[in-house]
């Protein structure tokens, strides 16, 4: 039996659903409510200690790492190939993956926690938030949540934020140039990672990505929306806003390319 | 052709070398000067997209055919699954995971930190008194390498910079010791390419942090297990270097997100 607990089908929480989804492997979905610090609960840490989502268990065995996570279901299960075999095009596929996880997405995250996760949450009482905090396990995640609710993200690391994506959707577009897919031309974990980490970004910051900046990268995006298993994945969702961003990316300009 | 670009035999160069002599590929080995800079110069092939954007910082680089690759993990990765010889990856998906989560965890947490103290003991003392070429640092496209390095000529570490490295490294052998409580390795009972890399990595530790070290008889047990294989020995003498352990240039950024 395969277990999924995730919050909304984007970043890491997206990875494992979609890849279960792309596989066609059936699984069971436990929605965990970020904004409810449902991760924290002692529930969810008897199941994640880290206390962070997403998680995902099959037989009795939690597996780490969203974007590993898919690596196992591809490994344990039939279905498509989610890994190249050829071995450079695996190691352009691990490149952007790291990329994508510690280098854009980070950005990403830290443009989407000041604008929305922080202003969702900070109107509860205080005490109850501070309590909040304190229960985090790991310390990246409580400084993160705590920036995010007292505001205290700073002017220069949002500013390097949207410098690192200004070049880093750039450098995407560019690999995209003479590729259809981020490893070579065949869809991959890298694509599938990618995509959940980045296709809020033309709503969430158009300055960096766009039809005229960076055209490879917005048709690899809606190309990567229209697959089946993402149109399925995203419907998942709870929250409007993330199934609104990708209608609005299906929706905006260039949508004849294929 | 196979090139592999590489400095002394410790912590991101050692890696690929100890793979290369587990497996007995046949491999160009070209020493670079890192200190001087020969990585920017035209001892190296015209870099990559890929390669430019470094992740690691400064580490090694691997040539077949005119395709390049870095990240010393994801490059063993592809030593191992492009060439014959002992397999140093497991089969099973649960061990691959735990050796990708170990990956994952030695890039943004374990070599960071080992790399943040390794600077500031032994890099920062001989840059005193230099400043950075300017020429080098305009090649050098990734803000945070930059830093790195303008950091280690300021000699620039922060206490609180110095604690949280330690805090990390004390976490990174708490997991160490415990995945050693099943043993004989850090996947169980087959050597593999996460020994490689956190030994490559822990090598250092007894200098930089002797403290830590003391009182992990499974950890120095496991140490010189592998330090006693025939590879590691021949990858550890490459070059006639004299305590290659002492070997630092910037390395990969701490994580920013968790
Ligand atoms: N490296 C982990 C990171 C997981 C992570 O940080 N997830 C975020 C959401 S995308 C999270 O759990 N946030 C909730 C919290 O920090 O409380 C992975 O990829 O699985």
């Amino acid at each position: 039996m395969l277990d999924i607990y995730h919050w909304e089908p984007n970043a890491n929480s997206g990875k494992p659903l979609l890849a279960a989804l792309e596989k066609g492997v059936e699984f069971q979905s436990h929605y965990i409510d970020m904004l409810a610090f449902d991760q924290h609960k002692p529930d969810y840490l008897v199941i994640n200690p880290a206390g962070t989502i997403p998680a995902m268990v099959h037989n009795a065995t939690l597996i780490f790492e969203s974007t590993y996570m898919i690596d196992y279901i591809d490994m344990a299960f039939e279905g498509p190939a989610l890994r190249p075999a050829d071995p450079y095009e695996l190691w352009r596929m691990r490149w952007w993956c790291r990329f994508f996880d510690q280098y854009v997405g980070p950005a990403t995250s830290q443009l989407g926690w000041s604008s929305f996760v922080g202003p969702m949450v900070r109107e509860r009482d205080e005490e109850e938030l501070k309590a909040a905090i304190e229960r985090i396990p790991l310390k990246e995640r409580r400084m993160a949540w705590s920036k995010a609710i007292y505001g205290t993200f700073t002017e220069e690391e949002l500013a390097e934020s949207r410098a690192r994506l200004m070049s880093g959707i750039a450098q995407i577009d560019e690999a995209l140039t003479d590729h259809d897919a981020i490893a070579g031309d065949q869809f991959s974990i890298a694509d599938l990672a990618g995509f959940m980490m980045l296709f809020g970004l033309p709503v969430m910051f158009p300055e960096a990505a766009n039809d005229e900046r960076t055209p490879n990268f917005m048709s690899w995006l809606r190309r990567t929306a229209r697959r089946p298993s993402v149109q399925e994945g995203l419907s998942i969702g709870k929250n409007p806003r993330f199934a609104q961003r990708f209608q609005e990316l299906l929706n905006g300009e260039g949508i004849s390319d294929a | 052709m196979l090139e592999l670009y590489h400095w002394a035999p410790n912590g991101p160069w050692l890696k690929p070398l100890i793979v290369i002599a587990e497996k007995q590929i046949d491999c160009t080995l070209r020493p670079i000067d890192v200190l001087a800079f020969e990585q920017y110069g035209d001892k190296v092939p015209p870099r990559s997209l890929e390669t430019r954007l470094n992740q690691e910082g400064e580490g090694p680089l691997l040539v077949q055919d005119g395709k390049q690759l870095t990240e010393s993990f994801f490059l063993c990765e592809f030593l191992d699954s492009a060439f014959d010889g002992p397999a140093l990856r497991p089969t099973n998906p649960v061990a691959f995971n735990r050796m990708l989560a170990w990956a994952r965890f030695s890039n943004e947490i374990f070599m960071p930190s080992a790399n943040t103290l390794g600077c500031r003991q032994f890099l920062a003392p001989q840059l005193a008194g230099k400043t950075m070429p300017v020429d080098v640092l305009g090649k050098i496209e990734l803000s945070f390498v930059r830093e790195a390095w303008q950091r280690a000529y300021a000699n620039d570490f922060p206490p609180a910079m110095i604690d949280d490295s330690r805090r990390k490294i004390t976490l990174a052998l708490d997991r160490i010791e415990k995945a050693l409580i099943d043993g004989p390795y850090l996947l169980g009972k087959d050597y593999s390419l996460a020994d490689v890399d956190a030994f490559s990595i822990s090598r250092s530790l007894p200098v930089l942090a002797p403290d830590l070290v003391k009182g992990r008889p499974l950890w120095a047990d496991w140490m010189a297990r592998i330090e006693a294989r025939p590879a590691v020995q021949a990858s550890l003498q490459i070059d006639g270097w004299y305590q290659p352990e002492n070997v630092f240039a910037p390395g990969p950024e701490h994580s920013r997100w968790g």
